[in-house]
């Protein structure tokens, strides 16, 4: 079957339906390709169905704060469009230029703001796609607040193509403080443990960082090469970002710094800004994702820093992103899932070598979770055409 | 005699919870024929108390077991009859599993059992610098649990978002009897989430037993103000011009005059009797921004008229402000001997077509209708005042309230910003979805509760077919679901 580029939701129906009724063969569901890499290998041969085209703005209503928007609209031309208004969906995509609106939804891709303002769950308000039998269906809506019918929202969001194809997304979308400022504040520490008080400390704080991020220091020199700037950095480093007014972001650049003036890290400048979406700023071989009880983060990251792994973490939300050394083995991934259960969390293998995938499991979901996943599997998409095995077989 | 009152059952039931944990007298039973939605009721043939999760699980069992259906409920605060007992059979009350098990301010969370009072969390908080965010106005009363059933919302989900922005996790009973633990403190990539979808799924996809909850940092500081408007359209036309200037205030509440008056007569607070409608609007964050709003808001009342904008200038004044927003229902009793509260939604921009068209609405069919609601967000609950005893006053809320709600749904909004579907909104079902979106709306209950016998005939109107066809006819008492069915 040749590979399929529908113009319209309805296109993509029908020829969901025929299929459905036919033949029966498999896709994969292309954005902006830049997470075909995730995942489990898929099950059965594919044919690619692209939403390149789908990439038009359906209704803006900028006064009422959401937009709706076609799945293969790239998040760059999402930002530009929401950034005319003052508005802006604040989710850090890396390679916005690329990477669609569907894409994001399907893999729930976050980044460091998530401390401040929350992941796509937060944010996705209505939904259209089409299920493996070819129905279209909608839920949710394009009010701020709806809880009429279930929130299938929900359901695809993270859900890797597996059930349905998001056809459009409805947003809510924040106002951007005019002037918007924003500012890293970052300091050094020689050890973890101070590393953890100043983390402590900003529950306390007078300040509402929207990121807190901590890395090592092969992270840290990883960077600075890619962004070609000196590197100064101590064992371990922690950034913390401030956004919002001027006038907001230079009292809580102040306060941060007199709340950490007794803390025994020192004030650092080693990038000029950290860069929140270029981390893992090359293209790595093999890469983990590990979810863990914020309380917990540092102690993962003392354990994976030691087998040489180069670690970022969203510290405040308990995500540690690690980039494993080139000759690492499926051996390492096993060591740090341990470890990672040891302390309550979870890892997911988001990049590795494709022979490592016949003998780790790349997720790391919960066997009663699984089970309601596979009877959901089964009444949207029961014949398997939709990213067959993508997520579990 | 049915399945459910037949002695072995009850004494299989008594096994499990106890004599006390038992209602089925018909007397005592009245308490539990209806919730905050008083125009249909059904009384169930047997009301359950657990305190543990083991004895739901057994409870679920045995109603497995006899083929009786059953439904969960907390305090019956609901306000589309989302815990009524369609069909009679079991309902599980869980008020009394009402304990704060663990709160962990670190990694920002606590673990409820369902029962436990949505208010109470909030107090066993105070001080540490945490709150529980979602605060429905019957909050005094109502249960996690049934927030979770309905994904209520509240005052200051305006900016911090409804009740499944706030669940982390679930442990439930599913409706064949399996304890199932779903989501949790930390994320599971790769996972559906079935907690997202969980929430708001008005207790038809089993029986939550134990729910973990995100706590938020409390704001560093607040300012509340009354803004006191001549007219409806001034007021609503000031809340699109603040979040027009990109000011999303923690909670934009607005109350008319009927309102106003009411509260008033009740609790005597200083409300002008003359104003056409009062906003209450609360900024909050940091000390440094939250005077720049407050001063920006002001101006923006005064461009729309404002006779005047007054702001708590103590936290006894701001407490006693909230105090009158949130006892805004109890005061309704002094207007009528019934109300029905409405509970639709509309882009925020399209708030003064539909406050027009509930005037115009309430005029045509002789029905009084008052306001109070949360404006910021779009979310309308005009509040009909009747007489139950009148049948032909029910008559007229009814096509009042269907409406108003219609209007909502042409405005390009929804019928339930946060009470769910319930029994009540049922026939909409099918004005705002294709039977595609309901098809695989089914599709997905069917996932959890297969034999329709959690909850039967709520919130889908195709539900009602699903394996239940062999048990005791269902009855269709409701004009509304007879016509969805």
């Amino acid at each position: 079957m040749p590979e399929f580029t529908p113009s319209t939701t309805q296109e993509l129906s029908e020829f969901l339906q025929a299929n459905a009724a036919g033949e029966r063969q498999a896709f994969q569901i292309v954005g902006g390709g830049t997470a075909l890499e995730y995942g489990c290998p898929l099950s059965k041969p594919v044919t690619n169905i692209f939403l390149k085209k789908l990439n038009r703005v359906i209704d803006y209503p900028t006064r009422d704060m959401t937009i709706t928007v076609e799945a293969g609209m790239t998040i760059a031309e999402l930002t530009k469009t929401l950034r005319a208004e003052i508005q802006e969906l604040p989710i850090d995509v890396p390679d916005p230029k690329s990477a669609t609106v569907g894409g994001i939804l399907a893999c729930d891709v976050s980044g460091p703001r998530r401390f401040g303002h929350g992941t796509l769950r937060d944010f996705l308000i209505g939904v259209t796609a089409v299920d493996g039998l070819g129905r279209t269906f909608h839920a949710g809506g394009r009010v701020v607040k709806n809880v009429a019918g279930y929130d299938l929202c929900k359901l695809l969001i993270g859900s890797f193509g597996t059930l349905a194809v998001i056809t459009e997304a409805t947003f809510k979308v924040q106002s951007m403080p005019v002037p918007m400022a924003d500012a890293w504040e970052l300091i050094g520490f020689d050890d973890l443990s101070q590393c953890d008080a100043a983390i402590a400390n900003l529950s306390s704080s007078a300040c509402r960082p929207v990121a807190v991020e901590v890395v090592n220091q092969k992270a840290a020199r990883m960077m600075a090469e890619a962004n070609e700037e000196p590197f100064h950095s101590t064992p371990w480093g922690m950034a913390v970002m401030i956004e919002g007014s001027e006038a907001d972001v230079h009292w809580q650049c102040r306060q941060l710094q007199s709340e950490w003036e007794n803390l025994d890290g020192r004030v650092l400048h080693p990038l000029r800004d950290y860069r929140r979406k270029t981390w893992p700023p090359v293209k790595p071989q093999s890469t983990v994702r590990v979810t863990l009880p914020p309380s917990k983060c540092l102690n993962f990251l003392e354990v994976a820093d030691a087998m040489d792994v180069a670690l970022s973490a969203h510290a405040g939300d308990g995500v540690v992103i690690g980039v494993l050394p080139n000759d690492s083995a499926p051996s390492l991934v096993q060591q740090l899932r341990e470890k990672a259960h040891e302390l309550g969390g979870r890892l997911t293998v988001e990049l590795c070598p494709s022979e490592w995938k016949k003998e780790l499991s790349v997720f790391d979901q919960s066997e009663s979770t699984l089970r309601l996943m596979r009877e959901i599997k089964s009444k949207l998409d029961p014949y398997d055409v939709l990213n067959p095995g993508r997520l579990f077989s | 005699m049915t399945a459910a009152t037949a002695s072995a059952f009850l004494d299989r039931l008594r096994e499990i919870v106890g004599e006390d944990g038992l209602l089925y007298d018909p007397a005592e039973l009245l308490v539990y024929e209806c919730d905050g939605y008083v125009v249909e009721k059904k009384t169930p043939d047997v009301v359950v108390f657990p305190t543990t999760t083991e004895q739901v699980v057994k409870i679920v069992q045995t109603c497995n077991e006899h083929d009786v259906p059953f439904v969960p409920r907390g305090a019956g605060t609901s306000l589309a009859g989302g815990c009524l007992p369609i069909g009679g059979g079991v309902m599980i009350a869980l008020t009394r599993m009402n304990k704060i098990l663990e709160v962990n301010l670190r990694d920002r969370y606590a673990v409820v059992e369902p029962g436990v009072v949505n208010v109470h969390l909030t107090r066993h908080l105070a001080g540490t610098g945490f709150h529980y965010a979602p605060d429905p106005s019957s909050q005094g009363a109502c249960t996690i649990g049934g927030n979770v059933a309905t994904n209520s919302g509240g005052p200051h989900t305006l900016k911090y978002g409804v009740t499944v922005n706030h669940v982390l996790g679930i442990e439930f009973v599913q409706p064949d009897g399996t304890l199932t633990e779903i989501g949790g403190i930390v994320d599971e990539p790769g996972a559906y989430d079935l907690t997202g979808l969980f929430v708001g799924s008005e207790g038809t996809f089993g029986v939550c037993t134990k729910v973990i909850v995100r706590l938020t940092r409390d704001p560093v500081a607040y300012r509340t103000m009354l803004g006191v408007f001549e007219t409806v359209a001034d007021a609503t036309h000031a809340i699109s011009d603040i979040i027009g200037a990109g000011i999303i205030p923690a909670a934009l509440e607005m109350m008319d005059q009927g309102i106003i008056t009411a509260l008033e007569d009740a609790f005597h607070f200083g409300f002008p009797l003359d104003a056409g409608a009062v906003l209450l609007i609360e900024v909050d964050g940091l000390e440094v921004s939250v005077d720049r709003e407050a001063r920006e808001i002001i101006e923006l009342c005064n461009g729309r008229n404002a006779r005047e904008v007054r702001t708590a200038d103590t936290p006894e004044k701001r407490q006693l402000l909230w105090k009158c927003r949130k006892q805004a229902f109890g005061a309704i009793g002094r207007l009528s001997p019934s109300y029905c509260t409405q509970d639709g939604v509309v882009p925020r921009t399209k708030l003064p077509e539909i406050l027009a068209a509930i005037t115009e609405s309430g005029n045509r069919h002789g029905i009084r209708v008052v306001n109070v609601f949360h404006a910021g967000d779009g979310n309308i609950h005009p509040i009909l005042l009747f007489d139950e005893r009148d049948q032909d006053q029910i008559r007229r809320v009814m096509l009042a309230s269907d409406e108003i709600l219609s209007k909502c749904i042409e405005l390009g909004g929804s019928v339930t910003g946060e009470h769910g579907i319930g029994v009540e909104k049922i026939n909409f079902m099918s004005q705002l979805f294709t039977e595609d979106d309901l098809a695989v709306m089914d599709d997905v209950r069917k996932a959890f509760n297969p034999d329709g016998r959690c909850s039967p005939q709520k919130m889908l109107p195709t539900a009602g077919a699903c394996g239940m066809e062999h048990h005791a006819p269902i009855e269709k008492s409701h004009p509304t679901r007879r016509a969805a069915m």
